[in-house]
């Protein structure tokens, strides 16, 4: 017998009314005063007093009733032969699929779509859970697994960086769910590489970089809050460059992918995000054929979250060093200086003008395209709305196969404990509760009878 | 005339007054009181006849006449009456309506009343708290009216002790008397029938007036109640239903044995519910007594 609701067993306390009530009433005995007691047959006194239980088979059906009823709440279940064998025969699987940045630059992640979908086809229901965090979805697919009345089987796709799903997490999916840890190929990033962390309301930004002897170095340069930039909404970057700045800016648009911006390549002179919606930033080289009209509309940004784009701009160690290592020559016609050259004068300057009818947040480079501020700027616009990055994508080790062999196991074939309430796909009522339900109605009739019976006796009593 | 109803009686504030009414009534019916005084002045000789008691033959008449006369003899003396009256907290109820110490207040009262009324002495005794209350048989309408203000004080509280409060109540008579015993008699019953006993034998005449409320013989109550004892304030629960008949048949048994003993002993008894008029309990009380004096003397007519 399995309990669904075991909880419900609490509500057995309430067995304690019925009793209560019938203490109560035995308090309740009207008291008169009377010359003697020595008529009254002592061995009829004894079994009145207050603590003696009358109509005690009332008492008891009205207890049976309590029990019956808290039994069918609690949802049982038995394990029948038949229910053991259509247990075993399906099977519920959610997918973990890690979509994380080191999938992504290996390539890896349309086949390993493909795969996910063909292993839920397998199962009779399943699900795909596609994150950047395998290990915080591990405890989402528990859940949901938890509600399935089929075996439960739990599927990782990932490239098991180590520090994205470790054997902690893993060791969370209770035994009787099968597992199974599929690698897919991932790359790491880079280096160096800018990556966030949020510490309460401040940010901590880390750039990492390799050695010439391959070891990596992680130096925390500062931190910043960024709470008006709306990390939420779609933060597209655009690059108006010339023809003859185009290999320049794919390479700096590459570096800049490591942080998490998801160019779909470029198109002419302009490189444009896979969304126009939400807050746009412009980049505005110096080749750009349309560096002159821009500027000729330009104001100064009066937009809290470019101000506040801006600041984080200045803020970019990474960015005001390689400006720095930059000679500019030139001065900024309007608006506010993001960055200052080794001469003092602006190498990147911000303003507010309409690109393409948008509004926009426009970043006018003093540099070159080859320039090392150049290189910077897409990643620091860019990291300026995006999300930080987890510190595992910096991780160059892996879950040894070894170890993700012997992790993996079957689904348990034994029938478990079977929950419907809110389960998605359950069959609605599937409980053996109701026939409780109906001996509650039998023992509910039974004990209505009997109180009439007994009343009616009562009453006669007192009329005679 | 109808007799009053006790309810009735019993609201009279003045116990006099309850009890002259009572007596009233008593006269109204033509019953005389059976109450006599014990002579011992001679009055004149008569021819023996079969069966007179030995005791008044006058022998000397007999030696000098060789002929058998009794004496007879002139009532010139008073008779006294004590009534001994239970004033435990038993006697207080029922707690509403009449309750057995107003009735047996005002049946004491009219007892007085009747008795000084006809020139005999009358005195009452009570206990308190283990203590006696009495006052000395009496006659006079003085002594009737301090009588009736001691009754009329007496309130019905804590437990009495039946057979030291009749001795003592049969001690305060100077000669040959009347004890007449007014109670519910649920205390010390063999000991009090003990003492009744040695009263009959110290040559009084002796009554007991058992008085009861309807409650008592039927026990209206249904279902679970919660009794407390009157005199102890012990609480019991009962199942009225369930021991009703038990209880009925036990206070039956009760009274059986009082009436039985009674007469067994040679006392006057009647049973007397406080749903009956005062008059008539002491009307049917004093013609049992009339039918039982006929009765002897009859019989002692018959010996003769």
């Amino acid at each position: 017998m399995i309990w669904q609701q075991p909880w419900a067993w609490v509500g057995l306390l309430a067995i304690a009314a019925p009793i209560i009530i019938h203490l109560l009433g035995l308090g309740r005995s009207p008291r008169h005063r009377f010359p003697t007691l020595r008529f009254f047959d002592v061995t009829r006194l004894a079994p009145t007093r207050r603590t003696q239980l009358r109509d005690p088979w009332l008492l008891l059906l009205r207890v049976a009733v309590f029990v019956a009823a808290v039994s069918a709440l609690a949802q049982p279940f038995y394990r029948s032969a038949e229910r053991e064998r259509a247990f075993a025969a399906s099977l519920a699987r959610v997918v973990v699929l890690d979509t994380s940045v080191s999938v992504q630059r290996a390539g890896t992640l349309d086949s390993a779509r493909r795969l996910a979908e063909r292993l839920v086809a397998e199962a009779d229901v399943g699900q795909v859970l596609e994150t950047t965090e395998p290990a915080l979805a591990l405890d989402g697919a528990i859940a949901w697994l938890r509600l399935q009345p089929q075996r439960r089987a739990l599927v990782v796709l990932s490239d098991f960086q180590l520090g994205a799903l470790d054997l902690v997490s893993l060791r969370r999916v209770p035994d009787d769910i099968g597992l199974r840890l599929e690698r897919i190929a991932g790359a790491s990033l880079a280096f160096p590489v800018v990556s966030e962390h949020r510490i309460g309301s401040r940010t901590v930004r880390v750039v990492t970089t390799r050695t010439d002897s391959g070891a990596t170095r992680y130096t925390q340069v500062e931190w910043t809050s960024r709470a008006l930039v709306d990390s939420s909404a779609p933060l597209a970057v655009r690059v108006l460059a010339g023809d003859e700045e185009r290999e320049s800016v794919r390479a700096a648009l590459d570096a800049s992918f490591a942080v998490g911006a998801r160019f779909v390549g470029l198109q002419d002179s302009v490189v444009a995000t896979d969304s126009a919606r939400g807050q746009v930033i412009a980049i505005v080289t110096l080749g750009s054929p349309q560096r002159s009209a821009l500027l000729a509309t330009a104001r100064t940004p009066r937009e809290p979250w470019m101000l506040q784009a801006i600041a984080a701009l200045q803020s970019d160690v990474v960015l005001q060093e390689t400006a720095r290592s930059d000679v500019s020559g030139r001065d900024s016609a309007a608006g506010m200086v993001v960055a200052y050259a080794s001469d003092d004068r602006p190498a990147v300057w911000a303003v507010e003008a309409a690109v393409e009818g948008r509004a926009s947040l426009v970043l006018v480079t003093n540099t070159g395209a080859q320039s090392l501020s150049m290189t910077a700027l897409p990643a620091a616009a860019r990291a300026v709305g995006a999300p930080p990055i987890g510190t595992a994508e910096l991780e160059t080790d892996y879950l040894t196969d070894d170890l993700r062999t012997r992790l993996n196991r079957e689904p348990a074939t034994g029938l478990q404990r079977r929950v419907y309430a809110g389960a998605p796909n359950a069959v609605e009522g599937e409980s053996d509760g109701r026939w409780l339900w109906l001996l509650v109605l039998l023992l509910l009739g039974a004990e209505g009878l009997f109180r009439r019976r007994l009343y009616s006796q009562r009453i006669e009593s007192a009329a005679r | 005339m109808t007799a009053l109803s006790p309810t009735v009686v019993a609201a009279i504030d003045d116990l006099e007054l309850a009890a002259r009414l009572v007596v009233e009534g008593l006269r109204t019916g033509g019953h005389r009181s059976p109450f006599h005084g014990y002579s011992t002045e001679f009055r004149q000789h008569r021819p023996y006849r079969a069966g007179d008691d030995l005791k008044y033959l006058d022998w000397k008449l007999f030696a000098r006449s060789d002929r058998l006369y009794t004496r007879q003899f002139r009532e010139t003396t008073n008779l006294s009456v004590m009534l001994v009256l239970d004033t435990s907290a038993s006697m207080a109820f029922p707690e509403s309506g009449v309750s057995k110490s107003r009735y047996a207040a005002v049946i004491t009262a009219a007892l007085a009343y009747l008795v000084s009324e006809q020139g005999h002495a009358v005195g009452l005794m009570t206990m308190h708290d283990g203590k006696f209350a009495y006052v000395p048989a009496r006659g006079g309408r003085p002594h009737l009216r301090a009588l009736l203000a001691q009754l009329d004080r007496v309130e019905p509280r804590g437990t009495w002790d039946p057979p030291r409060t009749i001795a003592r109540g049969a001690q305060l008579l100077q000669r040959r008397g009347v004890v007449i015993a007014i109670s519910d008699f649920y205390d010390a019953e063999e000991e009090t029938r003990r003492e009744l006993r040695h009263v009959v034998q110290r040559g009084h005449d002796v009554a007991m007036l058992q008085l009861l409320s309807p409650a008592e013989l039927q026990l209206p109550f249904s279902g679970q109640v919660e009794i407390d004892e009157l005199e102890t304030h012990v609480r019991q629960l009962v199942d009225a239903n369930a021991i009703g008949d038990a209880y009925r048949g036990a206070v039956r048994e009760f009274l059986d044995r009082c009436r039985l003993h009674a007469l067994r002993d040679g006392i006057d008894y009647a049973l007397i519910t406080t749903d009956m008029p005062p008059e008539q309990s002491l009307r049917d009380y004093l013609l049992r007594r009339n039918r039982r004096q006929a009765a002897g003397h009859t019989r002692s007519a018959g010996a003769k």
